[in-house]
Parts: C-alpha cells; sequence; structure tokens
C-alpha cells in the first residue's frame, strides 16, 4: 500500500496522523482543562459569594458596633463604622445578589434578607438619632428592646443558611474540579504516551520505509556514481586519445595544406603545358592533313602498281601456258625424233642420212627443251616476283590503308587531344581554384581543428572535475548508505 | 626490254645457227664409235637402253587394264595399230610397282612395252664407256654398264627381260608369236 507513496506522502501522512493523534490529545486535554478553569471559576465564584455574605455581615454587625460605641459616648468618631456601613452595605448586597442571581434559593433568601437588614439600619439610624437629639437615656430603651437582637438572629440564621449552601456548592464544585484535572492529568500523561508511542511508531516506520528506500536508491546513487566514475575515466582517457588524434591531424592537416599548395602549383603548371600542348596538337592536326593527303596520293600510285602487276603476273601466266605448249612440242619433237633415229637405224644404210637428220632435230628439241626449261624457270622466277611483288605491294597498300586509317584515327586523335587538353585546361584552371579553395577550407578546418582541440583538453579538465566529482559522489553515497545502514 | 629477254632471244638465235651449223660440219668429222641410249628412271635409279632393242619411244599411251594374276602386267595399249601388252619394268627389276608410269617403249625383238617412271634423254656413248658387270649372269638383267657423267648408269638387257616375261606367261607367249 505504501510502497508507491512519495517520500513526501509518506511524511506527510505520518506527520499527519502524528498532527492528528495530537490534535485529539490537545482538543481533550483543552476540553478538560477549560471544565477545570470552568470549575475554578466557580469555585471562586463561590468563594466570592461566601466573602460577600461574610462582608455584609461584618459591615451589618460593623454598624451595629459603631451604634452601640456612639450611643454609649456619643461621640461621633464612634459613627464612622456605622457611616462606611451604611455605603458598604448597599453595593455588598448588590454585589451577592448579583453573583448568586443564577441560584433561586439564595435569591429567595436574599429577598427575605432585604427588609432584615433595612430595619436594621433603620433601627440604628432612629437610636443614633435619638442619642444626638435626645440623648443617652432616650436611646437607651430602644438599644435595650430585643427587636434589634432579633432580626440580627434572624439575619445571622439567613447567612448560616445562605453560607451552608454556598459551602455545599463549592464542595460539589470542588469535586467537579478534581474530576476535570483528573480528566486533564489523564488525558495529558495517557494522550501524551499514547502520542510517544504514535509518534515512535511513525519514526519507526518512515525510518524503517524510507531507509529502505534511501539505501536502495543509496545504493543505485553509488553503483551510477562507480559507472559515472569509469565512463568519466573512460572518457578521460578517449579525451586524451582525441587530443593525440587531433594533434596528429593537425600535423596531417599542415601537411595537406603544404601539398594542397604544391598541387596548386602543379596545376598552374600543368595548365601552361597544357595551353603549350594544345597549340602544339592544332599544329600536329594541320601536319597530319596534308600527310593524309600525301598517303592518298600514295595509296592511289600503289593501286595502279598492283594492277600493273596483276597485269603482268597473267601475261606470265599466258607465256607459262605458251611455254608449256613449246615445253610439249619439244617433248613430241624429242620423241619423234627419237623414234626417228630408231627407224632410221632399222633402215639400214639406206636410213643413215636420215638418222643424221632425226639426231639433228632431237639435239634441237633436245636444246629447245632445255631452253623451255630455262625460260619456265625464268617465267617462275617472273611470277614469284611477280607474286611476291602483289603481295608486298597488297600487304603495301593494306598497309597504306591502315596507315591513312591511322593517319585519319591520329587526325581525330590529336583533335580528340586538342579537345581534351582544352579539357585538361579547364580542369587544370578548376582543380588550381578548388585546391586554393581546398587550401582555405583545410586552413579553416585547421582552425577549428585547433578549437577542437582546445575544446578536448578543456574537456579532459572537465572530465577530471567529473572524475573527481563522481569519486565524491561515491564516497557520499557510501557516507550516506553507511548513515542510512546505522540508522 | 629486259636482260631475260635478250638472252632469250640470243638462245634462240644460237640455237638456229647450231642446227643449221650441223649439217655443214656433218662432212668434216668422222663419227666415232657410239652406241645410242636412252636414260631413264626406274624405281629412282637411272638406267639406260640400248637404243636398238626398242621399236619406239611413246608418253602418255591410254593403257586399259586388264585382270590378271601377273602383278607385272599393266594393261594392253595401242601402238602403231596393233594391241601390245604392256609390263611395268620396276617390278621386274626388282623394284616395287610404279605408281605413275606415263611412259613407255616398245620392244624390237617382240610386240611387248614396257612402262618406267621418267623419261631422261638420249644419249650417245662412245663404246669404251660401255663395260660388263663381272658378277653377272645369263639370268641377269644388268650386265653391262656405261660411264658417263661422272657416274655410272645399268644398261638394262631387254632380251632378257623379255624372256623373264615370257617365262611368267609360257603359254600365252607362244601363240602371240605365232
Amino acid at each position: 500500500m505504501f510502497a508507491n507513496w512519495t517520500f513526501g506522502r509518506r511524511l506527510a501522512a505520518a506527520f499527519g496522523f502524528a498532527g492528528l493523534t495530537l490534535l485529539v490529545i490537545v482538543a481533550v486535554a483543552y476540553y478538560s482543562t477549560q471544565t477545570l478553569i470552568e470549575n475554578a471559576d466557580w469555585r471562586s465564584h463561590t468563594h466570592q459569594v461566601r466573602n460577600d455574605l461574610a462582608a455584609l455581615l461584618s459591615r451589618i454587625t460593623d454598624a451595629e458596633t459603631g451604634q452601640r460605641g456612639y450611643i454609649i459616648t456619643g461621640d461621633d468618631s464612634y459613627l464612622a463604622p456605622y457611616q462606611s456601613a451604611l455605603t458598604e452595605i448597599p453595593r455588598i448586597f448588590n454585589e451577592v445578589q448579583s453573583l448568586t442571581s443564577d441560584n433561586s434559593r439564595q435569591q429567595e433568601r436574599f429577598a427575605e434578607l432585604k427588609p432584615l437588614i433595612d430595619s436594621k439600619l433603620a433601627e440604628l439610624r432612629q437610636t443614633i438619632d435619638l442619642r444626638r437629639t435626645q440623648g443617652f437615656d432616650a436611646a437607651l430603651p430602644v438599644v435595650s428592646s430585643s427587636s434589634g437582637k432579633t432580626s440580627m438572629d434572624q439575619m445571622r440564621v439567613i447567612f448560616a443558611d445562605a453560607d451552608k449552601d454556598e459551602s455545599a456548592l463549592l464542595e460539589t464544585r470542588n469535586n467537579a474540579a478534581h474530576a476535570s484535572a483528573g480528566l486533564a492529568m489523564n488525558v495529558i500523561m495517557w494522550g501524551g504516551l499514547f502520542g510517544v508511542i504514535i509518534v515512535g511508531l511513525i519514526g519507526w516506520f518512515i525510518t524503517v520505509s524510507l531507509g529502505r528506500q534511501i539505501s536502495t536508491a543509496v545504493s543505485q546513487v553509488q553503483s551510477s556514481s562507480a559507472e559515472l566514475q569509469a565512463a568519466a575515466n573512460q572518457q578521460a582517457t578517449g579525451i586524451k586519445e582525441q587530443a593525440t588524434s587531433m594533434t596528429e591531424i593537425t600535423t596531417t592537416i599542415t601537411e595537406l595544406l603544404a601539398t594542397a599548395r604544391q598541387i596548386a602549383e602543379s596545376a598552374q603548371r600543368v595548365s601552361q603545358i597544357a595551353d603549350q600542348t594544345a597549340t602544339s596538337a592544332h599544329s600536329g592536326d594541320g601536319t597530319v592533313g596534308i600527310a593524309h593527303d600525301s598517303i592518298g596520293a600514295i595509296r592511289r600510285q600503289v593501286d595502279m602498281i598492283v594492277n600493273h602487276m596483276l597485269a603482268l603476273g597473267k601475261k606470265s601466266q599466258e607465256i607459262g601456258s605458251v611455254l608449256d605448249i613449246v615445253s610439249e612440242l619439244a617433248e613430241q619433237t624429242n620423241i619423234l625424233s627419237i623414234n626417228a633415229t630408231i627407224e632410221a637405224a632399222g633402215a639400214g644404210e639406206a636410213g643413215r642420212r636420215f638418222a643424221v637428220v632425226a639426231d639433228e632435230i632431237r639435239k634441237l628439241a633436245d636444246r629447245v627443251a632445255d631452253s623451255a626449261k630455262e625460260i619456265r624457270t625464268l617465267i617462275d622466277d617472273v611470277r614469284a616476283s611477280v607474286n611476291t611483288t602483289v603481295m608486298a605491294t597488297e600487304t603495301g597498300s593494306k598497309a597504306v590503308d591502315a596507315g591513312s586509317q591511322q593517319f585519319g584515327d591520329v587526325a581525330a586523335s590529336f583533335k580528340a587531344i586538342a579537345r581534351l587538353v582544352a579539357t585538361t585546361t579547364e580542369a587544370a584552371r578548376e582543380i588550381e581554384l578548388s585546391t586554393k579553395q581546398q587550401s582555405t577550407a583545410v586552413e579553416q578546418v585547421n582552425i577549428a581543428i585547433s578549437n577542437v582541440a582546445q575544446a578536448a583538453k578543456e574537456s579532459e579538465a572537465s572530465t577530471g572535475q567529473t572524475l573527481q566529482t563522481a569519486s565524491q559522489l561515491a564516497s557520499l553515497s557510501k557516507d550516506l548508505l553507511r548513515l542510512v545502514r546505522a540508522a | 626490254m629486259s636482260a631475260s629477254d635478250f638472252h632469250i632471244s640470243e638462245q634462240a638465235v644460237e640455237l638456229r645457227r647450231a642446227f643449221d651449223r650441223s649439217f655443214v660440219e656433218l662432212q668434216r668429222f668422222e663419227p666415232v664409235a657410239t652406241e645410242d641410249f636412252l636414260s631413264i628412271h626406274v624405281g629412282g635409279e637411272p638406267y639406260v637402253l640400248r637404243l636398238t632393242e626398242i621399236a619406239g619411244l611413246f608418253v602418255d599411251k591410254k593403257v586399259t587394264e586388264l585382270p590378271t594374276r601377273v602383278a607385272e602386267l599393266r594393261g594392253v595399249a595401242a601402238f602403231r595399230g596393233a594391241m601390245v601388252p604392256v609390263y611395268d619394268l620396276a617390278p621386274l627389276l626388282g623394284y616395287s610397282p610404279s605408281k605413275a608410269t606415263r611412259w613407255m617403249v616398245m620392244a624390237a625383238t617382240a610386240r611387248v612395252a614396257l612402262a618406267f617412271d621418267a623419261f631422261d634423254g638420249h644419249f650417245r656413248f662412245p663404246l669404251a664407256a660401255i663395260a660388263s658387270r663381272p658378277e653377272s649372269n645369263s639370268q641377269d638383267h644388268i650386265r653391262q654398264i656405261v660411264r658417263a657423267d661422272g657416274g655410272i648408269r645399268s644398261i638394262i638387257h631387254l632380251p632378257s627381260v623379255i624372256a623373264a616375261i615370257r617365262n611368267q606367261v609360257p603359254e600365252a607367249a607362244p601363240k602371240k608369236e605365232h
């Protein structure tokens, strides 16, 4: 029920309950004290009434004493009590009548007493007047009569009854006062004891409840302070590493700045060289164009040479065909001459001259065949040379074509080079500008890094302070835990 | 005109002159004792044939093959109006059969044609250059040799070759003779 209550609520509830208990005790004590005070007042009131009754009787007695002294002595100085009583008696009578206004029996007695007092005072005045006017002897009979004594006795009885009633009231009010005082004492003593017990229980409850919770919280605070301490240590280590890294970064950035400046200078030189290259590329483009035209003329000449060589090869082939016929004729002639020689030999002496002719024909055929073979060899050499020349020329033509194409490619490459060089120039300028901007940015970064390094140093100091605070917090939590557990 | 053309023209002129001169010089020189031969190649080796032993030289004759058990018989061909059997000279001389035999000669003593690989030409050797093979006998086809051009060439004895052919076909040969 109380687990989810806050400290304030628990304390408010505990102190509220204790205060309520004390309030009840105080209320009861107040009521008892009030009753005791009222009873004391009533006792004082009763004492006042009894004193007034006694004073009233005393004043009546003083008046009678003064009256008798004056009558006996005739000295007016003896009338002083009488005179004083004349003023005091009505006052005291009215006072005591007022004090007992709530008591009907006492009012009845005072109503009965009033005529008696008036009668007594009238008798005293009569006797004093008689003494003053007529002398002692005139007043003596009146004094000696029993009327005065009778009235005094009646009044004494009334006063005695009234005092008796007041005494009884005093007794009753004393008992009530004692009862009220006892009640007040009991309330104060037992209520105080009860309050002490209640406060003790509340204190124990608060101590146990809050102590346990505070102990748990303090344990958590101690754990957290330990973690905070460890984190502060790690943070301090990290900040030291960060400071070291910042120093390295600053060094690297300084080197980077120097490198960026070198790059800017190199980019500027590249831009200049690119301009020169662009000029050379334009010049080379023109030269390549002229060379391309020359290559075209060479190609046409080579084509012409190829055509002539092909024609020569064709003619050589035709010569070879004719030569084959010649060779075949020579071979057939040779065969015929041999056969003629054979036939001539078979003819004997008659064929001898024919044999000579046949032999010469055979020799001629042999020499023709040899010449044909030689011509064949020459023709073959010519054809081989033609073929070689044609192949070489075709190769040259292809080379010229390739060269022409390559020159075209070279021209395109020169144009591309010029275009790329222009792009390179622009890029180099952009690089130069960008590198300068980069240098500026790197300088700003360097400044920022310096600021960060400074901040890291400050963080290091702050972390040291945090570490110290965490250590103090850990120590404080230990002390608090010790205090709580000791409590 | 190139140098080769000049050379060929001069050669033709020289040929013409030599041909004409040969008839003029024929009367001034006494002929030396010589013998005519045909130089051929059989089985890749050089041989010579006596011109007197052959009846004619032929080239590129169409040979009609015949079914026969005689390995040397290539078939028959027409020579000067007559059908003549054609034999391969290579196996007759102990070589393996020739693959291409466009040249052939017809024997003078029999109607038999002999085919061979290649024909080199007609040569005339002095008789002093001809010598007999010491170890040869009457059955050999090579009985003489001739020294020519720094080398030695074997002379094929065609009558023994013809005799060998006849020995292979003894029954057919007499009928053809009659």
